[in-house]
């Protein structure tokens, strides 16, 4: 609708919306709303307006395990997205949960989990189902390319209010 | 009017898809979900091969893919298990196969993405209706029920207060949950009551919580950590001020969620709270007289050890 500039005040804390989906829930228009604001976010980013939100790292990282293996093991999420976002993985609030399950001892968890660090969960006929997935992950951001280089990106006429100050 | 006797029937055999959540860090649900069908005589049969549902993650990355990946699970229940419903406790997967079989039902779209990439990954395709997706809270309640679950469970509960945090992915956004808010005997989405009605038959007492449906920034517990810490901060204050002992929860990354960040809020903003999380298949459990580490109580972050001892919960 060309309102880029409009858009942009709300650049910095457009990607916390959490979806919790009171917005689409109640709206009259069946507009939902969430999913324009994740449009709108990820839009703000492939115009470079914003750095890569730390949401947006985490969700990669997270969709890289599900099409890589079909399924996610929770400590290589954990890890991988620190990594990724350069914070320290020993953090207070991190190290006392830890510590807090280790003292009661959950040896059969416990040992599963450790298992879990080298045997990957991973579902078992998965090839086919990846390469279908990559194809179609290239396919579709391609057609996000095109479709935004074919956007133009020239400001519509001022806006009443800017107009005024 | 559905046929009471159909559905508990149909209940008593289900596929369980238990999730990615439940196979790694929430081991306590899927242990104590386990061990509750097993005392209820329920069979549950884990759906062949599954892969991840697509969460919140995938789903922010491509909506048609989250929607390939949760009816890939569907078509494997369906064609390679001969399921008609397919149980999930945990919110997202529950949230995730209802959404896309109301996707398939309603944007041709999706169903084409669906058959395109069903087809080159070499399964069949799964189609509208094929499967019922049910929450284990319709699966207790259909299959088991209050009466029974009274009877077995002897008021074991009594002189336990709860809060019953059931999260937003359970009701919305309320399109995709046809079922719901049919009147008498359907769950509500604005003031859901499943939990509720299955802890009170177990002789608990509810107490009277404002934030059941609060979002507790699930999403973004790692991400954007002090959003979420602020939400689930409301949470658990609200939960205390209701004069809570515990909360019920029927979600794995809503009780991690809370649990992570009650401490989070403790290290980083100096907020103490001392209610602790159990999972309701857990309270249940408990209720049953199965003992709390089959249970997987040790392997909850928050831990609820003097609460059972205080309580004679075991």
């Amino acid at each position: 609708m060309g309102m880029e500039q409009e858009l942009l005040r709300d650049k910095d804390i457009i990607w916390q919306c959490v979806s919790c989906h009171k917005c689409t829930n109640i709206c009259p228009r069946s507009v939902e709303p969430e999913g324009v604001m994740k449009a709108t976010a990820l839009w703000l980013e492939d115009k470079g307006y914003v750095p890569k939100s730390p949401a947006h790292v985490f969700d990669e990282e997270f969709s890289r395990q599900v099409i890589a293996r079909g399924k996610i093991e929770d400590t290589e999420v954990l890890h991988k997205f620190l990594h990724k976002t350069k914070q320290p993985l020993v953090q207070d609030w991190l190290v006392a949960i830890m510590w807090g399950i280790a003292r009661r001892l959950p040896v059969k968890w416990g040992i599963k989990t450790a298992l879990a660090q080298v045997f990957k969960p991973k579902t078992r006929r998965w090839k086919n189902a990846r390469a279908a997935i990559s194809d179609y992950i290239y396919e579709e951001e391609e057609m996000r390319r095109q479709k935004l280089q074919s956007i133009s990106s020239s400001r519509m006429p001022q806006t009443h209010l800017e107009a005024a100050e | 009017m559905v046929d009471v006797t159909d559905k508990i029937m149909k209940y008593r055999d289900v596929a369980y898809y238990s999730g990615c959540a439940l196979e790694g860090s929430a081991n306590g649900y899927d242990v104590s979900t386990r061990a509750v069908a097993k005392s209820l005589g329920l069979r549950i049969k884990d759906v062949t091969d599954w892969n991840c549902c697509g969460a919140m993650e995938v789903k922010n990355i491509d909506p048609g893919l989250q929607t390939y990946l949760s009816s890939r699970v569907l078509s494997n229940a369906v064609n390679i298990d001969g399921a008609n419903v397919v149980m999930a406790p945990c919110n997202g997967c529950y949230h995730n196969l209802k959404k896309a079989e109301y996707d398939l039902s309603n944007d041709p779209k999706a169903k084409e993405t669906v058959n395109r990439l069903s087809e080159k990954a070499g399964h069949q395709a799964y189609h509208a209706g094929q499967a019922e997706t049910i929450h284990a809270l319709d699966w207790i309640k259909g299959a088991i029920g209050e009466e029974e679950l009274r009877e077995r469970t002897k008021g074991r509960l009594a002189g336990l207060k709860v809060a019953n945090y059931y999260g937003c992915m359970y009701v919305r956004p309320r399109h995709i949950f046809p079922e719901k808010d049919k009147g008498p005997g359907s769950e509500s989405t604005s003031r859901p009551h499943f939990m509720d009605d299955l802890l009170a038959a177990a002789g608990a007492e509810n107490v009277d919580f404002p934030l059941k449906t609060a979002c507790c920034g699930g999403a973004h517990t790692l991400s954007d950590s002090d959003t979420s810490t602020k939400l689930v901060l409301n949470i658990l204050q609200a939960a205390e001020a209701s004069g809570a002992d515990v909360i019920a929860t029927e979600c794995p990354t809503c009780h991690s969620g809370l649990e992570m960040h009650q401490v989070r809020a403790e290290k980083r903003f100096g907020k103490k709270t001392r209610i602790t999380m159990l999972y309701f298949t857990q309270l249940l459990g408990l209720a049953l007289g199965i003992g709390p580490r089959r249970l997987g109580i040790h392997t909850n972050i928050s831990d609820s050890t003097d609460l059972i001892i205080d309580k004679r919960l075991t």
